[in-house]
């Protein structure tokens, strides 16, 4: 069984609740992956992830990445799971205080990969091989059985992870490694785009 | 009804015998090369609020028809809603809205929120209307379900909008960035599809009105297993 947690990069590994989540839920055997896209400003937050406790850690990295919106993004994300989940696994993300909350790719990841999608979670539980999610979409909580090849969406919460150990460089999978032409991603692979603002006259 | 009930969703066609998932990774749903050059019209969906011994039309969708109300040049509006025979008091209020045309996914499953149901059968829809636009309220529901839908449709989302007006059928969507401020995007495919804050839109004085219902044969498939 394998964690897929799914930071932006301008997540904290030290009170990701996404990755809390996965350590907490991994046994033996399992493995607790995690995969950041972007720049080299990247690197230390997967080293750390590392250091906090994950097996092995990706960075998704690529000039051509430039300028991908939510569409691009959930490709690419894709494709690092269809190449690199060989078994059963979870993904898990967390709401991010970026400055472009990841509100859309939980659910465009999912319908790409044909899984179900779990938003505002609070807390991920496992009984052997089942694993359920309680979700608080503020006007309604439920409990749910979450199926293998999931992804769940975490909201955002304070976890406390215990203290790192060693750091490890995270692996680069540029855009070649992920089998994306460059139709798939960056502004070309995008679906939105910025209407540039007119001037002053 | 064929592919139009869902049929196509519940496996006939990924097993090959449509062929529409010919060249697809094992596991990607077939999709639909929907963004067509006769796209028009504006898709809602009609978001409940179920808290109270009825369901009423949530604010946030009674302000998203009104402003398409505004925006609008003639094109025709439909609206998606699911439930069962407790939704056939709100028809006069939803076509009172500006909904023409409402598919209504009857079945007393999706009574109960399951977004992968809720997002393929939108979806569906969307293939059988061609709309240029679904918008709809910024909610926790909206956001997710619009995310899958833009997923099974190639196409692009703009959540958390604050406005929208069209051009024609062309879209520019006034997206929330950090804090206060504001960026316009468009969505370069077809349907546009957004999620839009209601707060700063007018409100939609109570009318009533006639239209269409069509029942949506929903196929059981994406429900979730709820245990509490």
């Amino acid at each position: 069984m394998e964690f897929v947690v799914a930071l932006s990069s301008s997540a904290d590994p030290s009170t990701s609740p996404a990755l809390s989540a996965a350590l907490t839920l991994r046994k033996e055997g399992d493995f607790v992956t995690a995969v950041s896209m972007g720049t080299a400003k990247a690197v230390p937050l997967l080293k750390a992830c590392v250091a906090y406790g994950a097996d092995s850690a990706f960075l998704l990295s690529d000039p051509d990445f430039a300028g991908s919106d939510t569409h691009a993004v959930s490709r690419i994300l894709q494709a690092f799971l269809c190449i690199h989940c060989k078994g059963d696994y979870l993904v898990i993300m967390e709401e991010s205080s970026s400055p472009y909350p990841t509100f859309a790719v939980p659910g465009r990841l999912a319908g790409l990969l044909g899984a179900q999608q779990f938003y505002y979670v609070d807390s991920v539980s496992r009984d052997g091989p089942n694993f359920y999610c309680s979700q608080d979409y503020g006007d309604m909580k439920r409990t749910c059985s979450v199926p293998i090849g999931s992804v769940v969406f975490m909201k955002s919460a304070v976890a406390f992870l215990p203290e790192p150990g060693e750091e490890r460089e995270p692996e680069t999978m540029d855009r070649i490694a992920l089998g994306l032409g460059a139709y798939s991603v960056g502004k070309l692979g995008s679906r939105t785009a910025v209407i540039p603002s007119k001037g002053a006259d | 009804m064929g592919c139009d009930s869902g049929s196509c969703d519940s496996g006939s066609c990924d097993s090959g015998s449509c062929g529409s998932n010919r060249g697809l990774p094992p596991g990607m749903l077939q999709t639909y090369k929907l963004s067509v050059d006769r796209s028009d019209g504006y898709i809602v969906w009609i978001e409940l609020d179920r808290s109270g011994p009825s369901p009423r039309i949530t604010e946030g969708t009674r302000r998203i028809l009104e402003k398409i109300r505004a925006e609008n040049d003639g094109s025709r509006v439909w609206g998606v809603v699911f439930g069962h025979t407790e939704l056939k008091p709100l028809y006069p209020e939803i076509y009172g809205l500006g909904v023409e045309t409402l598919y209504e996914v009857h079945s007393k499953d999706l009574i109960t929120y399951h977004p992968e149901a809720y997002a393929s059968c939108i979806a569906q829809v969307i293939v059988r209307t061609e709309p240029a636009a679904f918008i709809s309220a910024h909610s926790p529901r909206s956001v997710e379900i619009s995310a899958r839908v833009a997923a099974l449709l190639e196409t692009g989302f703009v959540p958390r909008c604050t406005d929208f007006k069209a051009d024609g059928r062309k879209m520019t969507f006034i997206h929330r960035t950090v804090g206060e401020r504001t960026a316009s995007l468009e969505v370069t495919s077809f349907p546009q599809i957004a999620t839009v804050y209601p707060e700063g839109l007018p409100e939609a004085p109570d009318r009533t009105a006639q239209g269409t219902v069509i029942y949506w044969q929903f196929d059981g498939t994406g429900l979730k297993t709820i245990l509490g």
